[in-house]
Formats: structure tokens, C-alpha cells, sequence
């Protein structure tokens, strides 16, 4: 409350320098100075790690606002500056696949005020898929990975399969009628049915994608019949299964989601060794210090054992899987040779 | 009146022309990457880089006729205008080395004695003022994530 | 029907609560504020203020988003009559005719029809909220991409109307505004098209620089060409629009509020579309098509009300399907998730309280909007009366601040600046501006729906004949273009009789 009201202070100050100047030109004095968000000036200790953060850090979001990432990472932030007492700023730099924004955060100063949140896309995938990346991602400070995303398949609830098995075996009886969605040919859903479709034995080149522009179209799409399956988040199709428009099949991580325990997993119905899902982890540009990264993964322990923080990531419905910044390199090298093969498979590494 | 070889339209038609080319080109390197022939990247690349070629053809054969003058301020406002046109170029590169309020404030001096001809004194202080004003208004209370300058 | 209208009955009840009514109130006021600082859309400002509504209830925070909402719709209007900075890409044809309007001194009733048009529009939304949204839902499906491709087909052939004089040339800005809009990543393969190797173009031309750049930077250098002492020196006459004013707008308000109103409740499309079509089809009602562009109230009172019905109506698949159709909307659904309400039918079933108490907040908000707003027209006027020596300067800042937050990007200011120079060329030498714009914004569209109905059909063109609606959409397009065609050569015709010489029609 007192942030909006502020916020409406500092527009009628505004409003009243126009009103002021209509009648003769800057005789307006000084204003008073409004207050200013002045973070704790907390003093260094000569010792070590100096203190961090002492003002207000800038959390990079490469896509736009109501994403998930974004929606996952705005909690964070809020979360975040009320423990620090400093604001953490989401600013989202959407476009572009994600890249040139995480280009841009990566570019600034390694001092940690500027963080930059990822996920697949702009980390293992865009390296998988191109043979000269634009993101080198040997370089950046990992902090920490911090949610976790379940990605299920959907189909139409007209349609006549009612469980994954059926689907597979039409799947791959039907390659020419199978029309997937995605969302572009660089992404978790694309990358995500060509793993399953290598899976259950059928041929990637074979079938015909349908790009959309986001989760939620994605569903929508299929609801309306236009394409066949999609590969998404639980979140980007709930509306529309609640609706009773499409079905869920199965989901491709290794253990049923916790919000949806009646969809079973692929590896209940014997599609094994899918390993494609997504995540939101955070990083920061190269050469970022200790300490930043030591107080990001205190921060965030402390955060996910808060009950507050936990009841409002349940309504989104999200998830955290932590890992320090070791294990979240290693899962993103990992996660490389992955991509690369993958993206042979469905020709499009470039 | 016959329209001259570097008239407005022609210069647009030579200006799509080329644009078409970009297109086309840009087109030819996308298609093997394709799904198919009709659907992906190229195919808007190439029909709109074929139509402009054609369209910007036509306009230089047959440019319009023009029924009304285009008149150019006189010298001293033009030099003004360039003047403005300028320091909004440099106000953009300033942005992002000293911040926005010394930026703004900077550049503000100049832009109100170009606009209203005033007093240099009272171009400094309206310039101060509007940057502090537009500083509250959009970097702290909106919380604007402008680039950091050496100053806010 | 009859139970959605107990249902909306009882949210009237719910939403008249002291709390309830002071929320729709704030947030219609936050929100007209937001509207009127350019740049600023409704959508960062309801980013921004999720987290701190999060003291409120789900219910009072809603509303008050709502409000935020729907107030910045209106908001952006006024800058975009008074200062012809079009704040988002819906506000331009209200630009059209309210700065001329506000330039002749007639800026106070352009302001106040189009908070009226709004009022009505909006109240008149939500009516049509209450009927519509358990039985559109099924509808909005069977707009697939082939629909949508041939929507924008027909959206577009209204270019022939902002042509001016030689059609070629307007067909040709449409086109290299298409070609702007295709710059960054192509949506199929995910690879850079037409950057040429720079990483700052790949995130593409976001609609906003280029609209900032070519509709306002242009009148800046224009004022400073023409000596301009004020926007508006005029004496302002009366704030409230006159009886006469208000009965030329009438029809222009239903019919805006009626393309508004349906083409919202189509997922996904663009306000724009919506504004645009309203502004040609009154030119085409008009008696006096050949006036627009200098000053018509019924080319602002018609955009205005399918804006605002537009926005209202966009609620039916977003609370249905929790499909956003605009960006606004698309942070106001994270919002509603984020309090644990999942977009759905069955939210309607389940949180139906919540839901028709939103919607008759709504109707209310709309009205208080109206009753906040109209004193405050004068207050808005006066800033045209600022000595163009202060304001000048101030509109350049704007402008730049209006572009770089639309993305935090300073490309995108760099984008503004040269869009403003060639602007100021291209008006100079009377190229039409706005085909070029409009491609620039529905462009995106019509590629996706073109590239998604090929894989739909494996490559076959027919499936545009093949599927009833579109086949229909078609038609009308290429009827309504041969109607255009020769009503403009028919007008033209008219206005040179009339004045003796060639006018410059709807060119700017």
C-alpha cells in the first residue's frame, strides 16, 4: 500500500508542476524532495566478503510479463527484497529467444546487481541447437536453481485416446497425421516431443510441428483441433482440461505432479529415459564474486522453507528444486550433449 | 510539372527496391531450413521482398504527381531543428553513460534554449527541475530500470 | 441468461461494498494516471502493482487491477489527442482527428466525448459481458489460424482508405511495415532474419519505438518549424462536449462499441484491429469522409468506444479460457493466478461470486471513471496551453521514456530517434504513415496464422476456401476493397469540386 501510495504522491507532483507551468514559465520552486528508496547503508567489514546487497538489484526476466518464468521469478524478487531490505527489480527484456536479453544482463558488471534468470532455452538448448551459440555457456556465475516445471502431454478430449499407450501406438502408426505443437523450433516443447517420439521408436523428421506463440496458445490450438498434441506445462493447459476441451496423458517427469496425482507418468507406461523438462535457475555475468553467490543460496534456503513463500508459489501451482551452483553447471553441461543429439534428431541444429 | 530523376518517389521506389532484395535474399537463406515449402520463416520474406521489388520498380518508371510544394523552414529554424535532432542523439548516448537524471538535465539546458530562445539561467533551472521531476516520477516511484549513470 | 443476470444482480450487491467501490475507484484512477504518462502501459503498471495489492483481498485486488486496466485504456487517450503521442498501438486513430481537434481549441470536448464513449462503451461491455461469456465460450475455439490469416487480410484492406492520394505508395509503406516487423527471430526456426549479424536486432522492432518515433517526434519538429507558442492557444470553450457533438457521436459510439465488443472476444486479437476498423467504418458512414483527419469528434468517439468495449470484452476468453488477448491482460492473468484463480469454466462455477462481483465492478468503475474524469479534463487541457518552449522539450523526454520502458531496452531509443527523422521526411513528402504502422503491428498475426494454417493443411492454400468462415472473411474482403476503391476515387472527385484543388485525404 504504501508503495502505491507514494506512486500516486509522486504523479500529482507531476500533474502540479504542468499545472504550475501553464501560468508563468519555472517560477516553481524546488519541490520538497520525496523520499528516497535508500537501501541500508551497511557498513563494510574490513575483514572478508564485503556486505551484499547494499542497494537495489536488478533480476533480469528474458521474457515478458505473465510468463512463467516471470510469474515464478517475481515471487522470488518479492520475496527476496523483503528479506534484504533492498529492491529486487524484475525487468523483463523479452524477445529475441530469449537471448539478447540474457546478453545483455550478462554484459554488465560482475558486481552482482545484475542477475539474470534462465532456463533451458537460453542456457543448454540455444547451445544444442546452434554450432557457434550466442550464449558461450562456459562462462556466466551460475547462482542457483531454484523451480522446477513438469511438462505433460495433451491431446484433445474428443479424441479417441483415452491413455498414453493408445496414443503411442497411433503415434507412431500415424506419422503423417501427427501435427505437434510448439513453440518454435528451438524450445522445451519441440525438444520435448522429439525426445518422447525417439522414445517409443518413431522417426522425429516424420512428423509436422505447428508453432504457436506461447503455452497457452499452444493449448488452445489443440482445443480447437488444429494440431494433434502438445508437449507443455501443467500450468499452460489447466484452463483449458478444466474446461473439459483437452486431456491430459502423461507427464514426462519422473514423478507425478503433486497438484495433478491423477496423470501418470511415461515411465509408468513403460516410455523411458526422458530427461527434457524445464527449469528456472539464476545467473549472473562472469567473474561474479564468492560472497554474491554464497548470499544468493543462503537467501533462497531460508526462502523455500518459508511458509509464506510456499503458500504463494501453491497457487501458481509451481515447484522449487534447488541446486547450488555447482550441481546447476553441471546440469546445464550435462544437459548440452543432450540437446546437441536432440537437436540433430529433429534437424534443426544449425 | 515532369518529376525530377531524384524526386521523393523515386528515391522510396529505389529505397523498396533494395529492401525487396534484403528480403528475397534473406529468404533464400532460410528455405533450406524449413519444414516445408509453404511453411516457415521465408516464405513472408519472399513474398513481400518480391512484391516490393515489383511495386518499387513501378514507382520509379511512374512516379506520382505531386499537386502540392513542400516547403522547407527558413535557415535559422532549420539550424534549430538539426540542432534538436542532434542533441536527441546525444541525449540517447548520454542515457547510457551518465544515467538519466544527469542526462536529462544536460541535455534539457539545450533543448529548452533551442525550444523557447530563454535566458541560459532559466534553461538551467527548467532543466533541473524536469530532470528531478521526471527522475521521482519514473525511476523511483515507477521504478524504472533505466541504464545506472555515475550519479542516481 | 436469466441466471447470469441474478449472478450479476448479487456481484452489484457485493461490489457497491464501501471497500469494493474505494478499490474500483483507486484503481480507475491509478490507471487513468498510468495511461496518461506515455509509455508506461497498463501492463508494467499492473506488473508493478501485483505484488503490492497483495495486502488486499483476492477479490479487492482484482478489482482494483481491473481498474487499472480499463482506466489506462482511457488514460491513453489523452496524450494521444493532446500531444499525439499514441501511448499504445489502440490509440492511434484516436490520434487521427483528436489533435487536430485539440489544436483548432476543440480539446476539451475531444476529452470529453471520448471519456463518455469510453463510459458508455465500457458499461455497454459489460452488459454484454454478463450475456455473451457462457455462450461465446464455445465459439472462440472455431477461430482458428486460418480465420485469424484471413482476419488480417481484411484488417488490412482497410489501408487502401489511409493511402492519400496514390494507392501504390500506401500499399507500399503497408509492406515495408510488414518487412519491419518480420526483423528479430523468426517464429518457426527460432534463427535471426534480416538482422545482419547485430544482437540488438535480433529482439526485433517492438511496435511502440516506431510509433513514438513516427506520430510524435515529428509534431515536436513540426512545432518548432511553425513557431508554434502553444499546442492550443485557443480559448478551450466549454470542457463538456455540446448537445450537438453528443448526438453526431451517438451512432459512432454504438458502432464502436459493436466491432469493439466482438472482435475483443476473439482470442488473441489486437485492440488495434479493433480501432482502426472502427475509425474507417466511420469514414465511411460519414457524409464528409473527405474531413477526417482534420478534427472529426465521430473519429474519436467511435475508436475511443471500441477501445474500451475491446477491453471489456477480452475478459470473456480470459476468465473462460484464460487466453489474454493483450499483454495487459496477459499480467492480469498471472495476477489471478497468483491468487490461487485459475482462468477457467470452472471458475465461473466455483468462484462465481468473485467473478460477477469483478464484472459488476466494473460496470461501476467505468462510471466512476467517467465521474473522475470529467472535471479533470480541464486540468488535462490546460497542458496544451503550456508554452511550447517548455512543453516542447518535456514531449522529446517522454518520448524517449515512453520507448526505452516499453522493453528496458536503448535500442529501442535509438529506434525512436531515427523513426522520428525519417517521420518528419515522410510527412513532409505526404507518404502515408499509418498503412505502414498498421502493418508493422498486425503483421506477426498474419504470419503465425498464414505458417500455422499451412502445417494445419500440409502445405495445401485451399484450406482458406476450404474452412466456412474464412472462406466468408474473404469474400468480404475483397468486396469491401472494390467498395473502397471507388468510394475514395468518388470522394476525391468530390473534394476537388468542393475546394478547387487536390485535399489531402486521410494521408496522415
Amino acid at each position: 500500500m504504501k508503495k502505491s501510495i507514494s506512486l500516486i504522491l509522486v504523479v500529482l507532483l507531476f500533474v502540479s508542476l504542468f499545472a504550475g507551468c501553464s501560468g508563468t514559465t519555472e517560477s516553481a520552486a524546488p519541490e520538497s524532495t520525496a523520499p528516497e528508496s535508500t537501501a541500508p547503508e551497511a557498513e563494510t567489514p574490513e575483514s572478508e566478503a564485503p556486505a551484499y546487497p547494499t542497494r537495489g538489484i536488478e533480476l533480469v526476466v528474458c521474457v515478458s510479463a505473465g510468463g512463467t518464468p516471470d510469474i515464478m521469478s517475481r515471487l522470488a524478487a518479492d520475496w527476496l527484497s523483503d528479506y534484504w531490505g533492498v529492491p529486487v527489480t524484475v525487468t523483463n527484456k523479452a524477445g529475441g529467444g530469449a537471448i539478447p536479453g540474457a546478453l545483455e544482463a550478462l554484459d554488465a558488471e560482475p558486481d552482482g546487481y545484475t542477475v539474470c534468470a534462465i532456463t533451458s532455452q537460453n542456457s543448454s538448448q540455444q547451445h544444442g541447437a546452434n554450432t557457434n551459440p550466442s550464449i558461450d555457456v562456459t562462462t556466466p556465475t551460475y547462482l542457483c536453481r531454484v523451480f522446477d516445471v513438469d511438462l505433460v502431454l495433451t491431446v484433445n478430449a474428443d479424441s479417441e485416446w483415452q491413455d498414453i499407450t493408445e496414443f503411442n501406438e497411433w503415434a507412431l502408426a500415424n506419422p503423417d497425421k501427427l501435427i505437434a505443437a510448439n513453440t518454435g523450433a528451438v524450445s522445451t516443447a519441440a525438444f520435448a516431443t522429439a525426445e518422447w517420439y525417439n522414445a517409443i521408436g518413431g522417426d522425429v523428421s516424420q512428423i509436422r510441428m505447428m508453432t504457436t506463440s506461447g503455452g497457452s496458445d499452444s493449448a488452445t490450438q489443440l482445443a480447437a483441433g488444429n494440431c494433434t498434441m502438445n508437449f507443455g506445462d501443467f500450468g499452460g493447459s489447466a484452463s483449458m482440461v478444466e474446461a473439459g476441451k483437452i486431456r491430459f496423458l502423461a507427464t514426462s517427469a519422473k514423478e507425478r505432479n503433486p497438484f495433478y496425482p491423477d496423470v501418470p507418468t511415461m515411465e509408468e507406461n513403460g516410455v523411458t529415459g526422458l530427461s527434457v523438462g524445464m527449469w528456472i535457475g539464476y545467473m549472473a555475468p562472469e567473474g561474479t564474486p564468492d560472497y554474491v553467490v554464497q548470499a544468493w543460496n543462503d537467501a533462497i534456503n531460508v526462502m523455500m522453507d518459508d511458509p509464506e513463500f510456499q503458500e504463494g508459489l501453491e497457487n501458481v501451482r509451481g515447484r522449487t528444486a534447488y541446486m547450488n551452483s555447482e550441481d546447476f553447471r553441471q546440469l546445464i553441461m550435462d544437459e548440452c550433449d543432450v540437446y546437441t543429439e536432440l537437436a540433430e534428431k529433429l534437424g534443426v541444429r544449425k | 510539372m515532369k518529376p525530377s530523376i531524384l524526386c521523393a518517389d523515386r528515391i522510396f521506389g529505389l529505397f523498396s527496391v533494395i529492401v525487396g532484395i534484403l528480403g528475397i535474399s534473406e529468404c533464400v537463406r532460410l528455405y533450406p531450413i524449413a519444414n516445408s515449402p509453404l511453411s516457415g520463416d521465408h516464405v513472408m520474406l519472399g513474398i513481400t521482398g518480391g512484391v516490393l521489388i515489383i511495386l518499387g520498380l513501378v514507382l520509379i518508371v511512374k512516379p506520382g504527381k505531386r499537386k502540392f510544394t513542400v516547403k522547407f523552414p527558413e535557415r535559422a529554424t532549420a539550424i534549430n531543428m538539426i540542432g534538436a535532432a542532434i542533441l536527441l542523439v546525444i541525449y540517447s548516448v548520454l542515457l547510457e553513460k551518465l544515467g538519466f537524471a544527469a542526462s536529462t538535465a544536460i541535455c534539457g539546458v539545450f533543448l529548452f534554449r533551442l525550444f523557447g530562445g530563454y535566458s541560459w539561467l532559466r534553461c538551467v533551472l527548467a532543466a533541473a527541475i524536469t530532470a528531478v521531476m521526471l527522475h521521482l516520477v519514473f525511476v523511483t516511484g515507477l521504478g524504472m530500470a533505466f541504464p545506472h549513470g555515475i550519479f542516481f | 441468461m436469466l441466471e447470469s443476470f441474478t449472478m450479476l444482480m448479487q456481484g452489484f450487491a457485493t461490489a457497491a461494498s464501501p471497500m469494493n467501490l474505494l478499490m474500483a475507484a483507486l484503481g480507475a484512477l491509478v490507471g487513468t494516471l498510468v495511461g496518461v504518462l506515455p509509455g508506461l502501459g497498463a501492463a508494467s503498471a499492473i506488473a508493478i502493482l501485483i505484488p503490492v495489492t497483495s495486502v488486499l483481498e483476492p477479490t479487492q485486488a482484482i478489482i482494483m487491477l481491473a481498474g487499472i486496466y480499463y482506466g489506462a485504456q482511457y488514460g491513453g487517450s489523452t496524450t494521444a489527442i493532446l500531444l499525439n503521442i499514441p501511448g499504445e498501438t489502440a490509440s492511434i486513430p484516436t490520434c487521427l482527428d483528436g489533435y487536430p481537434m485539440a489544436k483548432k481549441g476543440r480539446g476539451g470536448p475531444a476529452l470529453g466525448i471520448s471519456a463518455i464513449a469510453s463510459c458508455l462503451a465500457g458499461m455497454l461491455g459489460v452488459v454484454g459481458l454478463a450475456f455473451f461469456a457462457p455462450i461465446f465460450a464455445e465459439y472462440a475455439l472455431k477461430f482458428g489460424p486460418p480465420e485469424y490469416f484471413a482476419l488480417m487480410i481484411f484488417s488490412l484492406s482497410i489501408i487502401v482508405n489511409f493511402s492519400g492520394e496514390y494507392i501504390l505508395k500506401g500499399f507500399m509503406m503497408g509492406i515495408l511495415g510488414y518487412v519491419i516487423s518480420m526483423v528479430g527471430v523468426g517464429i518457426t526456426s527460432g534463427l535471426p532474419r534480416l538482422t545482419f549479424g547485430s544482437v540488438a536486432m535480433t529482439r526485433g522492432f517492438d511496435s511502440i519505438p516506431v510509433i513514438i518515433g513516427l506520430f510524435a517526434l515529428p509534431e515536436v519538429f513540426k512545432g518548432m518549424e511553425e513557431k508554434t507558442v502553444a499546442i492550443s492557444s485557443e480559448k478551450i470553450g466549454s470542457i463538456y462536449p455540446s448537445i450537438q457533438d453528443i448526438k453526431t457521436s451517438f451512432w459512432p459510439i454504438i458502432r464502436g462499441w459493436a466491432i469493439g465488443f466482438f472482435l475483443g472476444l476473439l482470442p488473441g486479437c489486437s485492440p488495434a484491429v479493433s480501432t482502426f476498423m472502427s475509425y474507417d467504418v466511420e469514414k465511411k458512414c460519414s457524409k464528409t469522409p473527405e474531413l477526417f483527419g482534420t478534427g472529426m469528434i465521430e473519429g474519436v468517439a467511435g475508436p475511443e468506444a471500441a477501445n474500451n468495449a475491446n477491453s471489456q470484452a477480452g475478459f470473456i476468453p480470459l476468465l473462460s479460457f484464460g487466453i489474454p488477448a493483450s499483454p495487459a491482460l496477459a499480467v492480469l492473468l498471472a495476477g489471478l493466478m497468483i491468487y490461487g484463480l485459475q482462468p477457467g469454466p470452472m471458475l465461473f462455477q466455483q468462484q462465481g461470486g468473485f467473478v460477477w462481483t469483478v464484472i459488476a465492478s466494473m460496470f461501476i468503475g467505468n462510471l466512476m471513471l467517467l465521474v473522475l474524469n470529467l472535471p479533470l479534463v480541464g486540468l488535462w487541457v490546460k497542458l496544451t496551453r503550456v508554452p511550447y518552449g517548455i512543453l516542447g522539450p518535456v514531449i522529446l523526454f517522454l518520448c524517449v521514456i515512453g520507448s526505452y520502458s516499453s522493453r528496458n531496452s536503448m535500442f529501442d531509443v535509438y529506434v525512436t530517434v531515427i523513426f522520428g527523422i525519417v517521420g518528419y521526411f515522410l510527412q513532409k513528402y505526404r507518404f502515408p504513415i499509418v498503412p505502414l504502422v498498421l502493418c508493422a503491428i498486425l503483421g506477426p498475426t498474419m504470419e503465425r496464422g498464414f505458417i500455422q494454417s499451412m502445417a494445419m493443411s500440409n502445405d495445401s492454400l485451399l484450406i482458406f476456401f476450404q474452412r466456412p468462415i474464412s472462406c466468408v472473411i474473404f469474400i468480404l474482403t475483397i468486396l469491401l476493397s472494390i467498395f473502397s476503391i471507388k468510394a475514395m476515387r468518388k470522394t476525391k472527385k468530390m473534394a476537388v469540386e468542393a475546394s478547387g484543388e487536390d485535399a489531402d485525404i486521410g494521408s496522415n
